[in-house]
């Protein structure tokens, strides 16, 4: 009754086909000696498809991603047409259409700005930072809660370390002035009672960093090391066994086991961080910085920037603006790391 | 077999009932079968404030819906009714005053006139719901021909300079609110500190004459802080700012880059910090109203007005005591702190106009938007003065400068017998820039001013905890002229030229 | 080595006391600063300008709670609206998500290329907010109406792609025995996949159910109604009424004693109310993190 289809369907092929040639376009752009070998894989393809195609089953699951394709179709497709806006001087009697064209206007404040160059080396340092030292946190983190064998340690841990994650910015950044003020600060009198000078953080933008990092990670990792966490679960037990009648040492399980096992999980998040490496989490650098000026020249960041300069003026083309070159980044940065995780493992690869 | 129907029935009925929810776009509203609606109708019936609503009660009664920053009250529909009731005898109208919280107001009311939304009324201003910035998108409606017809007796209620402001190319965009309007330093005194250090408020000719005193309380008393410094008063005194980063000298009318003409109070900013008069955390301190609440400022430095010390006296329950600095000024854009403005996509203009009009002149209407209900609300002490009962539901007094006629509003407690009449003297016998009139269209250089939106923000009270003003100072001023100051200024020159030259 | 034998899984075995020691310390650090924050919300705004934060309040005041709860029945009934959207949301969004996840996830399935880039795109460009609110008001008619703070957040692309590596792990060979048995995709789905990815899901819903907790820019843009507002909405609005309070008393003489105002110890209050409960949730979800009951178990 449910025995594999043998119907075919010739729209279905062609759309493989069509799919395959925009794949090989961008063989070609990637290299022509590789021309050749996409072809093979087209025809090679084709054939799979013929032999292994399973209308029913793929119209089955068709149906499961089904809400989500209408959900993201209206909520994220639809709206995507005001990426003109950046283009146009927008005039409210006229509408998002009848606007006139702006073409590169909406541009210039941002690029034409001494400061662009700052706030995006900044971005993407800090981002970049933020994400290497989140994922090996948050694995390790994960690794040393995977340790705890008692579940109920386990479960008093897990709800204690993910409580500042509850924590909004503003919170986290009345805690750091806490610690960070000059005068009455927690940080400057625990110098001071070691007889070490204190020092004006506000005023000293090369500590600020590692000031956000460690609030960052602090923030974050608890609940990030979870899905790592969940990962390790999935880890099948017998592994261990094997590994443990053949002698294998703690470290050299979590070595050979547990690490391999979910790297997986760790690529793919990585990817996904590296998708928003040039949206910086406003919150954070807007809050726990106090937006005092002094500290910009390492903690001033794109968005924090946009919002600076659009503050009472600006107008809805320019903040668009801004936000394309954002997303046209990010889909770059985003596209050249998929290409390099498929070079060296392709399971792991997004698309 | 019999679960593979259940789940593939499952996933249909999700399906289609999101099909349902999302899909019947232009249908009228009663067709949509929300799949998952809340138990709380209640929120069905609000009366829409999207397009067409009152489309259908067009022949009874037009309502006019005004948008204003504010706390929405408890008792908001009940008072709304009664006053429209009142309203309705006037003038067959209706008024939907929509309250929305200052916070929000912003981001609120762009999407909403971006939108095409079809209010009638709103509130704008330099530092909310931006005059501006509506005006680059063709936002408010030219209203010169309305407010000559229907407007005429709130206009005569006005100084003659004050609907310059909102005037653009000579068509009028909005009608500004009357409250205090011309601009005079001025500082309010602790009476005690005052009295402890002999310091007489009349001898005061420059701000710089109240720094002997500063300097007893930096010697003296701990735990307060001797100046809250709220204006630039040594650059007000000389300079008026035009299209935010050009300076105006009051004496020569000569236009200089802003930047340059603030280091002057840059270095006593630098010397006041230094001297101990301002906080040590300047910095960093984001909201200082717990302090202000608690009287730990000496001195306020900021912007005069009638019956000022009285105010403070009642609200912070200790004595204060009050001096003006410089004389009184109406600057080429003072006025612009509150105004209304029609949306350019309202569908009742000539209403608007004629709604605002009785607002802004009719004394008991204004009144019962402001204090509700006289017995629930509010209790009459005398003629003009009245008091609101403890816990009342109802108070939208302190907002009367953002609604119309501030002196039409009936006196409050701490408030004097005359208090109105001294304000409008005030603000009429101000001297008036030579400017008054002139409007700066920012269009040619929005990108320049952005960025200089961006470099100010980054200086800002960096003068006070500097070691070296000198270099902060030019620092300062490279990195303005570099986000393309000098265009700005030249921009301005240009357009005071035009506007000269077409006067 | 006994353990070889540890069927029963490792309740047994021993916790190294330097991960007790790990956790403890950190734990402190986690909740020292949390201290700070509730103290804060129980001392008076005046002693917190004068003397800054501590770890226990010095003089225990409780001004701030009195102005969030002056009105108990608003923020009963805002913690209805939340729990409401939260549960809903939280439910259908990893339903959708999951059953799209799977889709990916499947071998058999011939699009998941172009599906996965149709599912990621979003994440990287978006139209802003005035095209959604144009559509959300004006063709859609969400204004005033819970689904809109249901609807448009419910798809998590970053969950949909979390939950796709999840099931792309299990074991090939479990479908096709049950594809042998004649199993349809949804009985697979539903019957195998699920049960086998409680750990992920779990951890899904609580990601998911956290995010819509927290939520209220979406309540700022569409809800008009005081009986719809959710529960993080409010206190934004009663943090927001009280600025503009403060601000128009520059402006006018006071009508109340601001003595009486809370300020920076409301906003710690806020927190303090808000977080409370889904503290209490998150061992609900921790109980599908248990140990051993993933495909070891299915397949003995």
């Amino acid at each position: 009754m449910f025995r594999a289809s043998g119907q075919k369907s010739n729209t279905f092929l062609e759309f493989c086909i069509i799919f395959f040639a925009g794949k090989l376009l961008y063989t070609a752009i990637n290299g022509k000696d590789k021309v050749k070998e996409g072809w093979d894989k087209v025809k090679r393809t084709a054939k799979k498809v013929k032999r292994k195609m399973y209308l029913k089953d793929n119209l089955q699951l068709l149906s499961l991603a089904l809400p989500a394709i209408i959900l993201l179709g209206i909520f994220c497709y639809w709206p995507m047409f005001g990426v003109i806006l950046a283009f146009k001087d927008y005039k409210v009697p006229k509408g998002i259409f009848g606007s006139p064209w702006a073409g590169f206007k909406n541009f210039e404040f941002f690029f034409q700005s001494q400061d662009a160059w700052r706030v995006t080396r900044n971005t993407l340092a800090l981002n970049f930072m933020f994400i290497v030292v989140g994922i090996i946190c948050g694995v390790v983190f994960a690794l040393i809660m995977f340790e705890v064998k008692k579940a109920r340690h386990v479960k008093v841990y897990q709800t204690v370390s993910i409580i500042p994650s509850f924590l909004s910015w503003v919170a986290v950044g009345y805690i750091v002035y806490a610690m960070l003020d000059p005068g009455k600060g927690i940080v400057n009198q625990i110098l001071a009672f070691c007889g070490m000078e204190g020092i004006p953080w506000y005023s000293e933008p090369k500590y600020w960093p590692a000031i956000l990092l460690i609030s960052k990670i602090w923030q974050s990792v608890g609940l990030g090391s979870i899905i790592y966490y969940a990962a390790l679960m999935g880890v099948d037990a017998e592994l261990y066994e094997a590994a443990e009648i053949d002698g294998a040492k703690k470290l050299q399980k979590t070595w050979y086991i547990s690490i391999p096992q979910i790297v997986p999980i760790i690529i793919i998040m990585g990817i996904l961080d590296i998708g928003k490496i040039f949206r910086a989490d406003f919150g954070l650098f807007y809050n726990v910085t106090r937006n005092v000026g002094a500290l910009y020249p390492t903690t001033d960041v794109i968005d924090t920037y946009v919002f600076r300069a659009l503050m009472t003026q600006g107008n809805i083309g320019m903040a668009s603006a801004v936000g394309l070159f954002q997303s046209v980044v990010c889909f770059v940065t985003l596209m050249i790391t998929n290409i390099i995780v498929k070079k060296i493992s392709p399971e792991n690869a997004l698309f | 077999m019999k679960k593979r129907v259940i789940a593939t029935l499952l996933a249909g009925v999700m399906t289609m009932s999101l099909l349902a929810a999302c899909g019947n776009s232009g249908a009228p509203a009663e067709k949509e079968s929300a799949p998952a609606k809340s138990e709380t109708e209640a929120g069905e019936e609000t009366a829409g404030n999207e397009a067409g609503e009152p489309a259908e009660e067009s022949e009874e009664t037009i309502t006019i819906k005004w948008c204003i920053p504010g706390d929405k009250q408890p008792d908001h529909d009940m008072v709304l009714e009664d006053v429209n009731k009142k309203i309705k005898e006037k003038l067959n109208l209706e008024l939907d005053l929509d309250v929305i919280p200052q916070g929000e107001f912003n981001d609120r009311m762009k999407l909403a006139s971006t939108a095409g939304e079809t209010f009638d009324l709103v509130f704008t201003a330099n530092w909310l719901n931006s005059f501006d910035e509506n005006m680059s998108r063709d936002a408010f409606l030219p209203i010169t021909d309305l407010v000559a017809q229907y407007g005429q007796d709130m206009v005569a209620s006005m100084p003659d300079w004050l609907l310059d402001v909102a005037k653009v190319d000579g068509e009028l965009y909005a009608i500004p609110n009357q409250q205090i309007i011309a601009r005079q330093m001025g500082v309010v005194v602790r009476k005690d500190m005052a009295e402890k250090y002999g310091f007489n408020m009349d001898s005061m000719k420059s701000i710089r004459d109240i720094e002997p005193f500063l300097d007893e309380i930096v010697k003296n008393e701990t735990g307060i802080f001797p100046i809250d410094k709220r204006t630039e008063a040594l650059y007000e005194a000389s300079y008026e700012t035009v299209g935010t980063y050009a300076s105006v000298n009051k004496e020569t009318g000569e236009v200089i880059p802003y930047s340059e003409a603030i280091a002057d109070q840059m270095r006593l900013d630098n010397e006041w910090y230094q001297k101990g008069y301002i906080r040590e955390d300047i910095a960093t301190v984001t909201d200082n109203s717990a302090d202000v609440k608690a009287n730990r400022y000496a001195v306020s430095l900021s912007s005069y007005k009638p019956g000022w010390s009285a105010e403070y006296t009642n609200r912070q329950g200790m004595d204060y005591v009050e001096a003006s600095v410089e004389g009184a000024y109406v600057g080429a854009i003072s006025g612009i702190e509150t105004m209304t403005a029609v949306n350019i996509n309202s569908e009742h203009p000539e209403e608007a106009v004629k709604l605002l009009n009785l607002v802004y002149t009719d004394k008991e209407i204004f009144n019962e938007l402001l204090f509700g209900i006289e017995g629930t609300h509010y209790n009459v002490v005398s003629e003009n003065h009245v008091e609101v009962v403890p816990d009342a539901t109802y108070n939208f007094g302190p907002n009367a400068w953002r609604i119309g006629n501030q002196f039409n509003a009936w006196y409050m407690p701490g408030q004097e017998d005359g208090l109105w009449e001294a304000t409008d003297k005030l603000n009429k016998e101000a001297t008036v820039s030579a400017l008054r009139g002139f409007t700066f269209d920012q269009s040619n250089v929005q990108a320049e001013m952005a960025q200089l939106a961006a470099v100010a923000a980054e200086y800002k009270n960096g003068q006070f905890t500097t070691n070296d003003i000198e270099a902060f100072i030019t620092e300062y001023q490279g990195k303005m002229e570099q986000a393309g100051i000098l265009t700005v200024v030249d921009e301005v020159n240009r357009q005071i030229e035009e506007w000269k030259s077409a006067k | 080595m006994k353990r070889a034998m540890a069927n029963v899984k490792n309740s047994k075995e021993k916790t190294g006391i330097w991960v007790h020691l790990f956790f403890i310390i950190f734990g402190f650090i986690c909740i020292v600063p949390f201290m700070i924050v509730v103290s804060a919300s129980f001392s008076g705004e005046t002693d917190l300008a004068v003397n800054g934060f501590s770890v226990l309040p010095r003089k225990w005041d409780f001004t701030a709670y009195a102005y969030l709860f002056k009105n108990p029945e608003t923020i009963v009934n805002a913690y209805i609206v939340t729990i409401f959207i939260t549960v809903v949301g939280t439910f259908l969004g990893v339903l959708f998500m999951s059953m799209a996840a799977y889709c990916l996830a499947r071998s058999n399935f011939r699009f998941t290329g172009i599906l996965t880039f149709y599912i990621f795109f979003p994440t990287l460009f978006s139209g802003g907010l005035v095209p959604s609110y144009i559509i959300n008001t004006q063709y859609l008619h969400l204004t005033d109406r819970l689904m809109a703070l249901i609807l448009p957040t419910l798809i998590n692309v970053f969950h949909i792609i979390m939950l796709r590596t999840f099931f792309k792990q299990l074991p090939e060979s479990l479908f096709e025995a049950a594809k042998m048995d004649g199993a349809s995709e949804y009985h697979i789905f539903f019957r195998i996949a699920i049960p086998l990815s409680k750990p992920v899901i779990a951890t899904v819903a609580f990601l998911g159910a956290l995010i819509k907790w927290n939520e209220w820019y979406n309540a700022m843009l569409y809800i008009r109604s005081d009986e719809l507002v959710p529960l993080q909405y409010m206190l934004q609005r009663m943090m927001n009424n009280l600025r503009a309070l403060l601000d128009a008393m520059q402006n006018a003489p006071a009508m109340v004693n601001i003595q009486d105002l809370p300020g920076e110890n409301l906003r710690m209050a806020m927190l303090v109310v808000a977080i409370g409960p889904m503290m209490m949730v998150f061992p609900f979800f921790q109980k599908y993190f248990t140990r051993g009951m993933t495909v070891g178990a299915v397949k003995g």
